[in-house]
């Protein structure tokens, strides 16, 4: 078996009917990229997601529809299972007086721009039908693996996959992670910088909040490479819910929590991390010294080359020294301290 | 986090019945995303839908992690809710499956407003009767 994705253009107005026209045909499942909508969650003002201007010129002004078909060794069987199952002799008609059956690409793509033009007759459909192409089926469920592999984040610190066998070098600790709906995989500069520092820095006796702290990764690091406490922190529940099944996989006793930085169990740490936003940090700066011990670090990273300056900025305002800078591509990290 | 967008897809799928085929295989494997953690995910979130077609954005970041936020029901799912039809029609300009008041479809645009440009109620109103026209049901102005 194989699949015919069959690609339109059309506009907002006209997607939901194009989308149903589509699902009554029998789509195996239909995927809808409207420009629009990802502005919205960009430009949404509460909004941690930020995308290059190239990145959303390349989705363009049309809504871009793909449906599937599954095309078995003697064609496309159009209309719904259960209109399948409720006429087995395969006779009758379904919507839109097509016939149950079995048809050709060719009738199928008929039957689609015919349609469309008909739901041009009631909205503004724009280019209608624009191409198709053949997809081969594939184990999915494990194909998106092939991204991922064992990955050296720090000179002490290995992140490894579940499905892959990790054996440490001797003082080497790692941090089994699989890729999910909390960021933080290792695999970004902002992440990497922090693990560096983390290695580079961390003592026996460190208390460590990590605010932000989505998968719960560079918590966990802290944590293997011997601070004593470490608490993590994240406004998105969701977050918290996948850091506190990695800190169990890790056997690590991080404590995770949703929350902000009001919300902080102890007066005072000795490491604050903040992998966040550059908006963020400037926001929470001159609150981090109450709760940072005399000559504790601040350790700041997510900020894009344009807003570097404005972070230094706060920091130097908020009473803060830097005590090490780092940059990879467009990210700036930079570890503070505060001597009161 | 830091969280740099590099992706993005809205899949139409069936509440509680998602699978890595298509569409959620080609769309989230050319990003990397953990497709069995999305369509586990996915299931549990809208099992108490089961039956419903829910649109669901995911964003996909620049460490191949994602989020996702499900969206109200597609137009002509209301609308087919609304005049208690199981599909449209598919000869719409000939075959007419229904009829619907121009208010309901007013109704369904106060739903709906959230997902979509329209300005303001009445522009929505008008795109929803387009397509209610465009399923065969006749919109009755009152």
């Amino acid at each position: 078996m194989r699949w015919i994705e069959v690609t339109i253009e059309t506009t907002q107005d006209a997607s939901d009917a194009v989308c149903e026209m589509l699902a009554q045909l029998g789509a195996d499942g239909i995927a809808v990229c409207d420009p629009q909508e990802i502005k919205d969650i960009i430009l949404a003002p509460d909004s941690l997601s930020f995308a290059d201007d190239a990145f959303v010129d390349s989705l363009g002004i049309d809504v871009n529809i793909r449906a599937y078909f599954a095309e078995f060794f003697d064609g496309i069987r159009l209309g719904s299972k259960e209109e399948e199952y409720s006429n087995p002799a395969g006779v009758g008609q379904i919507y839109g007086k097509i016939a149950i059956g079995v048809h050709t690409l060719s009738d199928v793509l008929a039957i689609i721009s015919g349609r469309i033009v008909e739901i041009g007759e009631f909205l503004p459909v724009g280019k209608g039908l624009t191409g198709h192409r053949y997809v081969a089926d594939e184990d999915w469920a494990n194909s998106w693996k092939k991204y991922y592999d064992i990955l050296s984040i720090s000179p002490r610190v290995v992140i490894c996959p579940s499905w892959e066998k990790c054996v440490p070098k001797e003082g080497q600790a790692v941090v089994m992670l699989d890729p999910g709906s909390a960021f933080g995989t290792g695999t970004h500069e902002t992440t990497s910088m922090c693990a560096e520092w983390i290695d580079e820095t961390i003592q026996k006796d460190d208390i460590v909040l990590d605010l932000g702290c989505g998968s719960g990764i560079l918590s966990i690091i802290a944590e293997k490479l011997g601070a004593s406490s470490v608490e993590a922190i994240d406004i998105d529940r969701l977050a918290v819910d996948v850091a506190k099944e990695n800190c169990n996989r890790n056997q690590s006793n991080v404590l995770c929590h949703a929350g902000e930085l009001k919300d902080a169990y102890r007066n005072s740490y000795s490491i604050i991390i903040a992998n966040i936003v550059a908006e963020v940090i400037i926001s929470i700066a001159p609150d981090i010294p109450a709760l940072l011990s005399d000559g504790g670090r601040f350790m700041v990273s997510g900020i894009i080359d344009s807003k570097a300056d404005s972070v230094i900025e706060a920091c130097f305002h908020a009473g803060f020294r830097i005590l090490d800078a780092k940059q990879k591509g467009d990210w700036h990290a930079y570890l503070f301290t505060h001597t009161t | 986090m830091a969280k740099k967008v590099t992706g993005y897809v809205k899949l139409q799928i069936p509440a509680g019945k998602a699978t890595p085929a298509p569409p959620v295989g080609p769309a989230l494997g050319q990003h990397g995303v953990n497709i069995a953690q999305f369509v586990k995910e996915f299931n549990e979130r809208t099992a108490k839908e089961v039956g419903m077609i829910i649109p669901v954005i995911i964003t996909i970041f620049a460490d191949r992690t994602y989020s996702f936020i499900t969206k109200t029901p597609p137009v002509p799912v209301l609308l087919k809710k609304a005049c208690n039809i199981e599909s449209g029609s598919g000869k719409p300009n000939k075959d007419k499956v229904a009829k619907i008041p121009f208010s309901e479809c007013r109704k369904i645009a106060q739903i709906k407003i959230v997902d979509t440009n329209a300005s303001d109620i009445e522009s929505c109103a008008r795109m929803v009767a387009g397509t209610a026209r465009s399923m065969g049901i006749v919109v009755i102005d009152d």
